[in-house]
């Protein structure tokens, strides 16, 4: 474990059902099907028993702040009382040994009603929450069971939650469909003007490709970042770009998929079972999974597993054909669950390999120009 | 600090095309040139960027992570729910 780097999120997976269907789901579209195998809801003793590793591992790696996510399924099902409970828990055992711990949480937006709001208030929970882009894009795919669309809902609590709760709002998450217009999506999720804006790449791998050809999600990044950082103030983080403009820049990123960041990432199911990281869970049923749980094992157990300690290797973790690229340290090899390729393993390319040259080479070009003006 | 002393040490490697990697459309996708940023010479105080734009917040917190330590490392991942 010499060199492991402690872990400083914890991602509590309070509820395992959700209240959508969305078609593109990590949890529930693709080959892992764990959560089938899970309780609906974390039990009292587990949560319990997870504060007490969280604490046990910020007090033998003296971390004085930890980051807690919570996460699903659906986190907010908990109902506000539920999700009072967790934080009280976790909040509580940490503090016992002066560790200070972050809240946020996940969520699909259809749940943000007032009394919630005022409970992730009064226990200073941030909440990112999932949107797609304007109503027809966000339809497309974030539907109800039934085969209605979300986008009203969500926009009812995002409206809150930007407006009478807005020292909570931590940001928007939105996978991209390839196939939308990236202006009129990333100017659909300003009105709210959201702190950050984190852009995901749909989830893929060698085995299972990308809705759309190579290439195409980097020129549909592409031409968001134009858009980004042509605008003559900076109207918010779009964590994606920032990062590899950081990196490109020379600066250390902060974000698992750019540069060749250790990841410092840990994932609890609702039954107290550690996984590695949701990316996983489209290669094969079990992906994620590491054999661990907060009942038998320590934090510092997660760091010994071999899937664990790849994420945190490096350059040492990269394909060969990463390793001779000159993107390396910038890219960083790209999610680590896009490098999946069955038969093979992780020590792959990131599927999305053309997308992140192609966005990268565009970032460098329009900083030479950009620097080259100050000349 | 230099930026120099930060700069991705690339220079004079272009990225190259990918190999086809899924069959279709890698050479059309990838044409990447070499645009490096010819910034090795300058400090971040030389590079000029306007008030509160992208660049100047970029190099404010390239500017901010130089005085600080190595240790204090953290990465986040968050997944659509």
């Amino acid at each position: 474990m010499a060199g492991a780097a402690p872990l400083r999120q914890f991602v509590l997976k309070i509820r395992s059902r959700c209240n959508l269907a969305c078609d593109y789901c990590i949890i529930y579209e693709h080959a892992d099907q764990t959560w089938r195998r899970q309780p609906h809801a974390m039990e009292p003793g587990t949560l319990q028993q997870t504060a007490r590793r969280i604490t046990e591992h910020a007090t033998r790696h003296g971390l004085s702040r930890v980051r807690i996510v919570l996460h699903g399924g659906e986190p907010l099902l908990a109902g506000p009382e539920g999700i009072a409970r967790v934080v009280r828990v976790v909040r509580d055992t940490l503090a016992e040994v002066g560790t200070e711990a972050d809240f946020t949480v996940q969520t699909n937006g259809t749940l943000l009603e007032r009394r919630m709001l005022d409970v992730l208030a009064e226990h200073r929970v941030r909440v990112g929450v999932s949107i797609d882009g304007d109503r027809q894009a966000h339809d497309a795919h974030r539907r109800t069971p039934a085969g209605g669309g979300s986008y009203d809902r969500v926009m009812a609590g995002l409206n809150l939650l930007s407006g009478s709760y807005r020292e909570l709002y931590a940001g928007l998450l939105c996978t991209i469909d390839a196939s939308s217009d990236p202006v009129a999506v990333y100017e659909s999720l300003l009105p709210t003007r959201p702190p950050l804006v984190d852009f995901l790449l749909p989830h893929a791998h060698w085995g299972q490709p990308p809705p759309a050809p190579p290439g195409a999600y980097g020129r549909w990044l592409v031409a968001v970042f134009d858009r980004w950082a042509g605008a003559p103030g900076k109207e918010t983080s779009v964590r994606l770009l920032d990062e590899i403009l950081h990196t490109v820049l020379g600066g250390r990123s902060r974000l698992d998929w750019v540069g060749l960041a250790r990841t410092v990432s840990v994932f609890v199911e609702a039954d107290g079972s550690i996984h590695q990281n949701d990316a996983l869970r489209m290669g094969y049923d079990g992906a994620s999974a590491s054999g661990l749980d907060v009942f038998r094992h320590s934090f510092d157990d997660v760091l010994l597993h071999p899937g664990f300690a790849a994420r945190q290797a490096g350059a040492r973790a990269l394909a060969e054909k990463c390793l001779a690229c000159p993107e390396m340290a910038v890219c960083g090899g790209g999610e680590y669950g896009h490098r999946y390729q069955p038969g093979v393993g992780y020590r792959r390319p990131t599927v999305y390999c053309a997308d992140l040259l192609l966005l990268i080479g565009h970032v460098r070009r329009w900083l030479a120009r950009t620097a080259g003006q100050s000349r | 600090m230099r930026l120099a002393d930060k700069a991705v040490a690339v220079r004079g490697r272009m990225p190259t095309v990918p190999e086809d990697e899924r069959g279709t459309g890698m050479n059309d996708a990838t044409g990447v040139e070499c645009g490096l940023p010819d910034i090795a010479g300058m400090t971040i105080d030389e590079l000029r960027a306007d008030s509160g734009s992208v660049l100047a917040v970029a190099l404010e917190r390239l500017r901010a992570e130089t005085a600080e330590s190595d240790e204090d490392e953290y990465t986040s991942w968050t997944a659509s729910v």
